[in-house]
């Protein structure tokens, strides 16, 4: 009943959203073949190169801070760009786990197109295996399958992590099969654990969702071209799952088209790619979190509040905490990825920040980078 | 053989032994990812081979990578007897052959 309800509660946000969300807004700028530069320069913008972009400790040794590049767009133009490390404006980047936050969108289209529904069960399209069917698409985007899983990466031993296993041994011939081989810890929807192996599995539900004359196109379909997003590179398995829990690249200045989609609610160019209400639906605490109350990890690690394949800054109801990047309004949003790639998108300061790095350590500070953002975006406001 | 190289190479030892949760020794982990996340970082993040040596670089750093550029494929070994292979292909990047 509990499930009903928030299932419920879903589609009332849904439906809610779209109410509110009139028709692709008029006098938004568009990024045409590139985007439009207001490059600006000042102390704030010496205080973000300085934090961003200064080496602690030999490069080798792969201490500190490595930021490869920022882009920050706001009001729709360039504010902020700088590279480093031997990258430049048109290298793609990896987007590792921000690849999850793509996906979303497009799943987002193919359930805007009727291929699928967030309450389908996977077996509706993925042959997983009976004890999988109780899984719906939502509850992949909730990261709550309840599919047993362990997302560890260098921290712990190799052959313990579920995601590398994936990735890089037993399971990285057929990823999705590999996930749904593990069976179920948990009854489905009922808590939220992050995996990447949900994620994966969505990938391979959506491409049998869209049948053989989409599944091999509908990344660029769906989302790279309708956006400009040219430089975009996704990767698949050697079953030609798209594997999207990790594998997009991009330029960051084509990743922050994205996160301008989503700034503006899936519209691009008087276009409604994404449905209207997916963005706000995937913005929201999603189900499986709030059902599980599956908050120890979350407080015990600061994550920030899991949305639909999104973080959130919001604060938790049933937990007096605060949110996890304090320096930014309630509404921000982003796609985090290891190693310090982050898309950020600020609606309320009509702010997007795209950054890839190579952190392998964990000091880089997203809640002073976000105020050094939001300061250029003040300075920058007419 | 260096001293630092020995206690790498017996927990490399051991856990090839290692048969308890994934059935995948370290050595093959590593020469997977040296073939696959080589490709990738030549030819779809197009970095130098010194750039993407520092990128794929994982511990134990045991896995060697020999890059044919006019095919665009990665081919890694490790200790002389793990082997793995990967190739670009266009906008999909890189997959393990």
């Amino acid at each position: 009943m509990q499930r009903l309800v928030l299932s419920c509660c879903t589609v009332a946000s849904l439906l809610a959203a779209r109410e509110a969300a009139a028709a692709c807004p008029a006098g938004v700028p568009w990024p045409a073949a590139d985007w439009p530069e207001a490059l600006m320069s000042g102390p704030t913008v010496a205080a973000a190169d300085e934090y961003l972009f200064t080496l602690t400790g030999r490069d080798e040794d792969r201490e500190g801070i490595r930021t490869d590049g920022v882009v920050m767009v706001h009001r729709g133009r360039v504010v902020y760009e700088h590279y480093a490390r031997g990258y430049a404006q048109h290298n793609r980047h990896l987007a590792w786990s921000v690849s999850k936050s793509f996906l979303n969108a497009m799943v987002g289209v193919g359930v805007g197109r009727g291929a699928l529904t967030v309450d389908d069960s996977i077996c509706d399209h993925y042959d997983a295996g009976a004890e999988l069917c109780d899984v719906t698409v939502g509850d992949l985007l909730d990261w709550g399958s309840g599919i047993d899983w362990n997302e560890g990466y260098e921290d712990e031993p190799y052959y313990l992590s579920s995601v590398i296993a994936m990735l890089y041994g037993i399971g990285s011939g057929d990823m999705a099969a590999f996930v749904a081989a593990q069976g179920l810890a948990e009854t489905p929807g009922t808590i939220y654990r992050y995996s990447s192996g949900d994620t994966v599995l969505l990938s391979a539900v959506l491409a049998g969702a869209l049948g053989p004359g989409l599944a091999a196109d509908y990344p660029w379909e769906f989302i790279f071209d309708p956006i400009g997003m040219t430089s975009a590179m996704f990767e698949r398995d050697q079953a030609g799952t798209y594997v999207g829990s990790s594998y997009v690249y991009a330029t960051p200045r084509d990743m922050a088209r994205f996160g301008y989609l989503f700034l503006h609610d899936g519209c691009w160019d008087g276009e409604q790619i994404v449905p209207e209400g997916w963005v706000a639906a995937s913005t929201q605490p999603n189900p499986s979190f709030q059902m599980g109350k599956s908050y120890e990890h979350f407080l015990r690690d600061g994550d920030a509040v899991p949305g639909r394949h999104w973080w959130l800054n919001l604060p938790v109801p049933d937990l007096a905490h605060e949110r996890r990047w304090p320096a930014a309004p309630p509404d921000t949003f982003a796609g985090l990825g290891h190693w310090g790639q982050t898309i950020f998108v600020v609606p309320s300061a009509d702010l997007v920040l795209v950054r890839v790095a190579d952190d392998r350590e964990s000091g880089f500070d997203q809640n002073r980078y976000l105020e050094l953002a939001l300061t250029l975006a003040a300075e920058d406001s007419p | 053989m260096t001293r630092r190289a020995l206690p790498a190479l017996l927990a490399l030892a051991l856990a090839a032994c290692n048969d308890e949760a994934f059935d995948n020794n370290d050595a093959e982990l590593a020469v997977r990812q040296k073939a696959k996340e080589m490709c990738s970082c030549l030819f779809v993040m197009e970095l130098t081979e010194q750039e993407c040596a520092a990128w794929t670089r994982v511990s134990p750093n045991v896995a060697r990578a020999t890059i044919d550029r006019e095919n665009k494929r990665v081919h890694a070994v490790a200790l002389g007897f793990w082997a793995a292979d990967a190739r670009f292909d266009g906008r999909h990047g890189c997959v393990h052959d």
